[in-house]
């Protein structure tokens, strides 16, 4: 069938929303798991990829590469779920991390904002006004985030197939009209659909595998035959190459390596 | 059933999904003949008020607020229209001119900016770069417009109930998710409903005369 990326902001209904659908359609209901599983995949603290994927960006990453990295594990784990069966993932971006996966239908659950400080309230136990603060805080964070590491706003609504407004619409008025779109044929997998998301599941894990060493590494993948772009000092190819080529090969799925190499020019 | 609106960015075929809507619900498909109905019902040129709701407003409409008299008039007239038979209306406004109906389904269509620049390639037989410009001067004026008259923006999702893209999503694909909203309890125009949309009427008419 297919696999319903939930967006949702925090308090709005938008998880209610992704467990019952994958009730009602038999799929997994995933979230917080994927990071679990890149966390073990990638021997990385599910505490700190946790905190890579969802805060703010500080001006110190903006000079290195962590968020990057945490991301690219996310994606790898997230895209290995896809291909192993059906589901609904309700977790961070999920309509970045598949945004080239034909098939996947990608939805933005929004609430009324009034609903959603009465949903802070009754949750935190906090006052209105607090309430206000603390979802402005969040909307802020994510909104930072997302343009940080795709220069997209989780927001803007052309990014998504759907959205549906739960002011008028109830959770399970959602449920329906979401499963209604999702079994039209071009939300389903095809023997051709499923083969674009195989290749870009494996340029992902191999991204993954070199993003630490590379972390400009670009990769991209055809029925196991990987191409990969890496960049370095002009001397050092022969051994930046090798070293490339050595951990891809160890990735599930490849059968054939091409690696390209960027030499990095020297100011004069 | 309901009463629909169909706000549509430019370019981004919402017109299409509202005439096949219309078919399948056996509803009457209105946009512009709304403009005529209110020059009749009030008297006032046809071409007077095209201008008036469609051009961006002016620096003079903004010191006399002249666009808001002419608002006015179409208001009235949907009101009076949306009682007397279903209707998908795609024309302009619909979900401001409707805002204080509840129970309108309130839809906005989208498209991917990618296939909106090619059909304005297509449409107009211009460069990429040039269709690019044309969006983002069309997108412009429609934000203008609704913030002089409503001060709210367009794009903001909270003025819809459903928003669809088009792209991967077909139009009868957005035509079927839209039909079957239309049948959910919450936009039913029940009883309670036409009394409510019979005193907006009514007020929408005392306000275009005055």
């Amino acid at each position: 069938m297919s696999v319903i990326t939930i967006s949702r902001g925090s308090y709005s209904g938008g998880r209610e929303v992704a467990e019952r659908l994958a009730k009602k359609l038999g799929f997994e209901c995933i979230s917080r798991e994927v990071i679990l599983a890149a966390s073990e995949q990638f021997n990385i603290p599910q505490l700190k990829l946790l905190e890579a994927v969802r805060d703010a960006p500080s001006i110190l990453d903006r000079y290195r590469f962590g968020k990057e990295r945490y991301v690219a594990y996310v994606r790898a784990a997230l895209l290995r779920h896809v291909q192993r069966g059906d589901l609904v993932y309700h977790g961070f971006a999920g309509h970045f991390f598949l945004q080239q996966i034909p098939f996947a239908l990608s939805v933005r659950i929004v609430a009324d904002p009034e609903d959603r400080i009465q949903e802070v309230m009754r949750r935190e136990g906090i006052s209105a006004a607090e309430a206000r603060r603390t979802l402005e805080r969040i909307d802020e964070e994510r909104s930072r985030w997302s343009r940080h590491l795709y220069g997209i706003d989780t927001s803007d609504p052309s990014l998504y197939d759907m959205v549906l407004n739960l002011r008028s619409l109830s959770i399970d008025d959602a449920v329906e009209l979401i499963a209604q779109s999702a079994q039209r044929p071009a939300f389903r997998r095809t023997p051709e659909t499923t083969r674009i998301l195989d290749n870009f599941a494996l340029a992902a894990q191999v991204e993954a595998v070199l993003i630490a060493e590379f972390p400009q590494a670009k990769a991209s993948a055809r029925d196991g035959n990987v191409f990969v772009a890496i960049h370095g000092p002009m001397g050092l190819q022969q051994g930046l190459t090798d070293k490339a080529r050595d951990l891809v090969s160890f990735v599930e799925g490849v059968k054939q390596v091409t690696i390209h190499f960027v030499p990095l020019m020297t100011a004069d | 059933m309901p009463i629909i609106t169909i706000s549509r960015g430019s370019y981004s075929r919402g017109k299409e999904v509202a005439e096949r809507l219309a078919r399948e619900l056996g509803h009457q498909c209105i946009s512009r003949e709304i403009i005529l109905e209110a020059s009749e019902q009030f008297n006032i040129p046809e071409i007077q008020l095209v201008h008036a709701i469609e051009d961006a407003p002016s620096f003079l409409d903004r010191v006399t607020r002249g666009k808001e008299r002419y608002v006015a008039y179409v208001r009235a007239a949907l009101l009076r229209r949306v009682q007397v038979g279903d209707v998908v209306y795609h024309g302009f406004a619909g979900h401001l001119l409707l805002r204080d109906v509840p129970s309108a389904l309130k839809v906005r269509i989208l498209a991917r900016i990618e296939d909106r620049i090619q059909e304005v390639v297509k449409r107009d037989r211009v460069s990429e770069d040039e269709a690019r410009e044309r969006i983002a001067k069309a997108d412009d004026e429609r934000r203008k417009w609704s913030h002089h008259l409503y001060r709210v923006d367009p794009g903001d999702v909270s003025l819809y109930d459903i928003v669809l893209r088009i792209g991967p999503m077909t139009l009868d694909d957005a035509v079927g998710a839209i039909a079957l909203a239309a049948r959910l309890p919450a936009f039913q125009t029940t009883p309670e409903v036409r009394k409510t949309l019979a005193e907006l009427a009514d007020r929408a008419d005392a306000e275009a005369r005055s």
